[in-house]
């Protein structure tokens, strides 16, 4: 079985149903690049995924294990990791504070092995650690949201833009190391892009979400060749 | 005057109690608890119901008050809050506190008459009694030693648990952001319960030595609340440090000029009148209370 496997998840807010029947599995060294126009439920389906919106019918298998109605911190606690699009940092904290959250659960020995681990990864956290995250601009705040969740050494991260607020280059940069995260420590990734086209380019699974529900899912060249599908949804 | 002074210093000790552990739900929870002066009866009745059996001071009945505090609280919140949380807003948690103070009343009526027949001792309108402590030849009375030192020992834990441990600093994260404290592995649901207890036990707490300095009975809570929201909202909602502060302001104001007011000949009955008229001059003047008031101006030793 897949490390991560979705079955026909209907989710929303309150009564209301955002995402319709959504599909996709993703295996060990694995990237699953989810697109689609603004406001189609991408944000939506990663919330389900994790717990933190309502799901209405359909499952969620985590290591072969239903974790569709076990409380988030568990899925966390069980290697899922979980990078929001928005509010994603501890403003109050310091940029150390954040990543010492990130892991109050590992000894201090094992927390200095992954703290040089991602200073190699991500060079640019290390002059960010002693400053408020309150006084970061956008690129930096992302820059330490996504060193908390390496911090964790999931088995499947799940990363809502992580690029969002990042410099081209740097976004380029990113989403390079996100496919080396996948090739040197095996690691899964569920990645929602607006970089639609470089997303794809690194994947190694595509699925093209339309008001909520399955436009396309399947090999990424094959949704880069459907001129049509190119053209209407992913705006290039 | 020296009386005025201790019941002053007393009063205001049991308010830092009381302020810091209601501003700690409106942290985790949003909650306005105006349930909050009844753990401070659960506290009462606990003091009273453990001295009278195993026959020692109320003093020594503390751990049983925080416990008992801290366990009914929890059950609230387990129970009511936990599930209203992502659920409800802010006038419904309040409405929702406003009928469990009404039902931990009459729960707390219910239990006084039960224990009065059952420990044959007056339940309602008592008064614990006191001795006097000697330190080099002053004599001063127990309550003030203890409420002193049982105000500065929770007071400092609480402030070195949030701080100083892990935990803690799951516990503002979870406060700052509840669901990317979750996402990052913190029981978030633990947390906030935990802050019930915590503020359930301090308010019971307080409530040991409540009948050292007056006369109580179950509906005496709900007149604790009142101080008590003052001293919150003097010090600045979510400000900890502020409560504290608050408090002091609050207790030792509303003491002595009720002592100059009787001196003068006007009744005590106008008391609250310190607490209302500071609740209405802080909202106008500074809404984020001292505490905010003093961070505007580039002071900032009170951060939550
Ligand atoms: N907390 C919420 N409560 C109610 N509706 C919501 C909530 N969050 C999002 N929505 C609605 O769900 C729909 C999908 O939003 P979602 O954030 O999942 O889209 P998205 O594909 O991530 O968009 P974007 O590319 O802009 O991030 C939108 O119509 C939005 O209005
Ligand atoms: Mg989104």
């Amino acid at each position: 079985m897949s490390l991560l496997e979705v079955r026909d998840l209907h989710a929303g807010y309150g009564r209301i149903e955002i995402v319709s029947g959504v599909s996709a599995s993703v295996s060990d060294r694995e990237i699953l690049a989810i697109v689609g126009p603004n406001g189609s439920g991408k944000s939506t389906l990663l919330k389900a995924i994790f717990g933190l919106c309502k799901v209405f019918t359909g499952n969620v298998f985590f290591k072969g294990v239903d974790v569709t109605r076990i409380p988030p911190y568990r899925r966390s606690l069980n290697g899922l990791v979980y990078l929001p699009q928005t509010r994603n940092v501890f403003e109050s904290l310091t940029g150390r504070e954040n990543l010492e959250l990130a892991v109050r659960d590992v000894h201090e020995s094992d927390f200095r092995k992954r703290f040089e681990g991602i200073i190699t990864f991500l060079p640019e956290v290390k002059g960010l650690l002693n400053r408020k995250v309150k006084t970061m601009s956008g690129g930096e705040r992302q820059m330490i949201a996504l060193a908390m969740c390496l911090m964790r050494t999931p088995s499947l991260i799940m990363l809502d833009e992580p690029t969002a607020a990042l410099a081209p280059n740097l976004a380029r940069h990113v989403l390079e190391r996100v496919s080396e995260l996948r090739d040197e420590m095996g690691l899964a990734v569920v990645l929602v892009e607006q970089n639609a086209l470089t997303a794809l380019e690194v994947s190694d699974k595509a699925l093209l979400m339309v008001s909520g529900s399955t436009r396309f899912y399947g090999k990424p060249q094959e949704l880069l060749e459907d001129r049509e599908l190119v053209k209407t949804y992913l705006g290039v | 005057m020296i009386e005025v002074v201790v019941g002053a210093l007393v009063y205001s000790n049991l308010l830092a109690m009381l302020s810091v552990g209601l501003n700690l739900i409106l942290l985790t929870c949003k909650v306005s608890n105006f349930a909050h002066g009844d753990f401070v009866m659960v506290g009462v009745y606990t003091a009273l119901t453990v001295s009278t059996i195993l026959g020692v001071t109320p003093y020594a009945c503390l751990p049983f008050a925080l416990i008992a505090g801290g366990v009914i609280s929890f059950a609230l919140y387990r129970v009511v809050f936990e599930p209203l949380r992502t659920r409800a807003n802010l006038v419904m948690l309040m409405v929702v506190s406003m009928a469990l103070d009404i039902i931990l009343r009459y729960s707390l009526h219910i239990y006084a008459d039960l224990a009065q027949a059952w420990l044959k001792v007056h339940t309602r309108l008592f008064l614990f009694d006191d001795f006097l402590i000697e330190f080099s030849g002053v004599k001063i009375p127990g309550v003030l030693v203890f409420s002193s030192l049982t105000s500065v020992i929770l007071l400092v834990s609480l402030y070195l648990l949030l701080f100083k441990t892990r935990l803690g600093t799951a516990m503002r994260a979870s406060i700052e952001n509840p669901e990317l404290a979750e996402a990052l592995g913190v029981n978030v649901k633990m947390v906030f319960g935990l802050s019930w207890f915590l503020s359930g036990a301090l308010a019971a707490a307080a409530g040991v030595f409540l009948p050292f300095r007056a006369m109580v009975s179950p509906d005496t809570g709900w007149s604790m609340l009142l101080p008590t929201f003052a001293s919150v909202i003097v010090g600045g909602v979510g400000s900890l440090s502020g409560s504290l502060i608050g408090a002091y302001t609050i207790g030792v104001a509303e003491v002595f000029l009720t002592y100059v007011l009787a001196s003068l000949g006007v009744s005590t009955a106008y008391r609250p009148l310190v607490s209302f008229s500071a609740i209405i001059t802080v909202l106008l003047v500074s809404p984020k209370g001292l505490s905010g008031f003093l961070n505007g101006k580039g002071w900032k030793p009170w951060k939550s």
